[in-house]
């Protein structure tokens, strides 16, 4: 009797002891398996942190840029909300053309921007009331009540008055195009400069556009920036100075038809050499412009149709430096313009 | 006779005096050029590395603020924009014109200065070399590369 007692005594310690071992083997088992999914999360966190890294240093844009992005987009989250998504222009507008060129990756990134940034700007005519009423004007402007019209073809006189807006490439054609517009252009500017750059000659010397632009003073206004300010800030902060200038310049200019130019391609040459500038980056960002201008009830206007040739880069024989047109080929940039009008 | 000697004199005083103003005068005037031919030599002797075009004296006003100044002719090449290249001949109707012709030149040079500084800063060197000359009621800026071309070009212009 005595000895089965001492004997089931000596199997529960034998219970025991192999209870606890693989209590133990359990616990070590669970202790490798956290490590393990430790070392995963840090790896893809590591991983996204240089893609990141990588990705801003072939943009040539820092962790600073990409922050001021994050809170633009927060800001145009935030104003979506108080505004509600039924006063977007966007989503009564949208063609299914644009449908189908948001479905594409790239266009789907510059569309969300772009309505993210128009949102962003209603958001913040919700809350000043000066700004709320440069808005009224903009949704009774007359230009826009029966968007989007078709192009017709138009004679010179269409541009007297015009109003052309831009850089350097647009400075090129305003002088050697032999158009009687209005040109204020500057070697040089960029868009997030707008109200200090200097650009309009005056009695007093250069002056900025809206320091001199005058109320109901043109009937067309074309825009054409977004190469100088290819290494400037991000996507997100360029539509919304974009936005800031349209804004403006419905409040000044109630009838005037809004055209939203593309970037001219430069040649393969250039585009090889400059990464910043590449034909690449300038396709993606006229993409983001077309969008653009759907969001904004402007027209998108492209020359590359008639001065790229069948890789997309600007014909090196129309360029002395891979960037600017010559002026003899400034004919097929007004005869396009004269092609793409709006009669109202 | 003495009344013939005083005679004498003051024909000789009046001789000289016609003398004296006609050489002023000449010295004074400068010689008629024509603003095309010094455009087109400054176009044609220089070599530019963009292609320069003609613009007409109304056109020039994006660039140029002559509103002030009574213009009479000008023959004016620009860059497409690549380049701070640039020529412009003025012939004014006046010498108060050609004063503010000259400094609607140098305001042009300053603000090019300004814009290519953060676009093309190699630009600046022919900038800062810019030929701005004032001869009569002509006044003449050449923008290149060989400022001491367009200096010789200009000076046998008035010769």
């Amino acid at each position: 009797m005595e000895e089965n007692y001492d004997s089931r005594q000596d199997e529960k310690k034998v219970h025991d002891i192999d209870f606890d071992r693989e209590k133990e083997i359990r616990k070590h088992k669970q202790i490798r398996m956290i490590m393990i999914i430790m070392t995963f999360i840090c790896t893809v966190l590591v991983a996204a942190f240089a893609g990141v890294f990588l990705a801003l240093l072939e943009r040539g844009k820092s962790f600073g840029d990409l922050a001021e992005s994050i809170g633009y987009l927060y800001q145009a989250e935030v104003a979506r909300q108080d505004v509600g998504e039924t006063e977007m222009p966007m989503d009564s507008e949208q063609s299914p053309e644009q449908g189908n060129a948001i479905s594409e990756d790239k266009a789907a990134v510059s569309s969300d921007s772009v309505s993210a940034v128009s949102s962003n700007a209603d958001g913040e005519v919700s809350e000043n009331t000066a700004e709320k009423e440069e808005s009224d004007i903009t949704s009774d402007n007359s230009a826009e009540s029966d968007y989007p019209k078709e192009f017709q073809l138009v004679d010179e006189s269409y541009f007297d008055d015009a109003l052309f807006i831009g850089d350097s490439r647009l400075e090129g054609f305003g002088l050697h195009s032999g158009l009687h517009a209005t040109f204020y252009t500057a070697t040089g500017f960029q868009l997030h400069m707008i109200d200090t750059y200097k650009v309009v000659k005056t009695e007093d010397g250069k002056k900025p556009i809206f320091d001199v632009l005058e109320p109901e003073a043109f009937k067309k206004v074309y825009i054409k920036v977004g190469l100088n300010e290819m290494g400037w800030g991000t996507d997100a902060m360029f539509l919304q100075k974009y936005t800031e200038l349209i804004t403006k310049i419905r409040a000044l200019e109630p009838d005037a038809i809004i055209y939203v130019h593309g970037l001219i391609h430069v040649t393969a040459a250039k585009s090889e050499t400059d990464p910043i500038h590449s034909n690449e980056v300038i396709d993606a960002r006229n993409e983001m412009l077309k969008n653009f201008a759907q969001v904004e009830q402007a027209y998108y206007i492209d020359i590359n149709e008639v001065v790229s040739d069948e890789n997309g880069a600007l014909y090196s024989d129309m360029t002395a430096d891979g960037i600017h047109l010559k002026a003899e080929y400034m004919e097929l940039w007004k005869n396009y313009l004269m092609a793409h009008a709006i009669v109202q | 006779m003495k009344d013939k000697n005083k005679c004498g004199k003051k024909i000789i005083v009046g001789l000289l005096s016609v003398i004296a103003i006609s050489a002023v005068g000449c010295a004074g005037k400068t010689k008629e050029i024509t603003v095309t031919e010094l455009g087109e030599s400054l176009l044609s002797n220089i070599t530019y590395e963009d292609e320069l075009a003609a613009i007409d004296l109304e056109t020039a006003g994006m660039i140029y603020y002559l509103e002030n100044a009574e213009i009479t002719n000008a023959c004016i090449y620009e860059s497409s924009g690549a380049t701070a290249e640039e020529i412009a001949v003025f012939e004014c109707a006046a010498s108060t014109d050609v004063n503010e012709t000259e400094a609607a030149v140098r305001t042009r040079i300053e603000e090019q200065k300004e814009s290519f500084e953060n676009y093309v800063p190699e630009e600046l060197v022919k900038l800062n070399n810019a030929v701005v000359i004032k001869n009569g009621n002509y006044v003449i800026l050449s923008v290149s590369s060989d400022p001491d071309a367009a200096r010789k070009i200009i000076e046998e212009a008035f010769k």
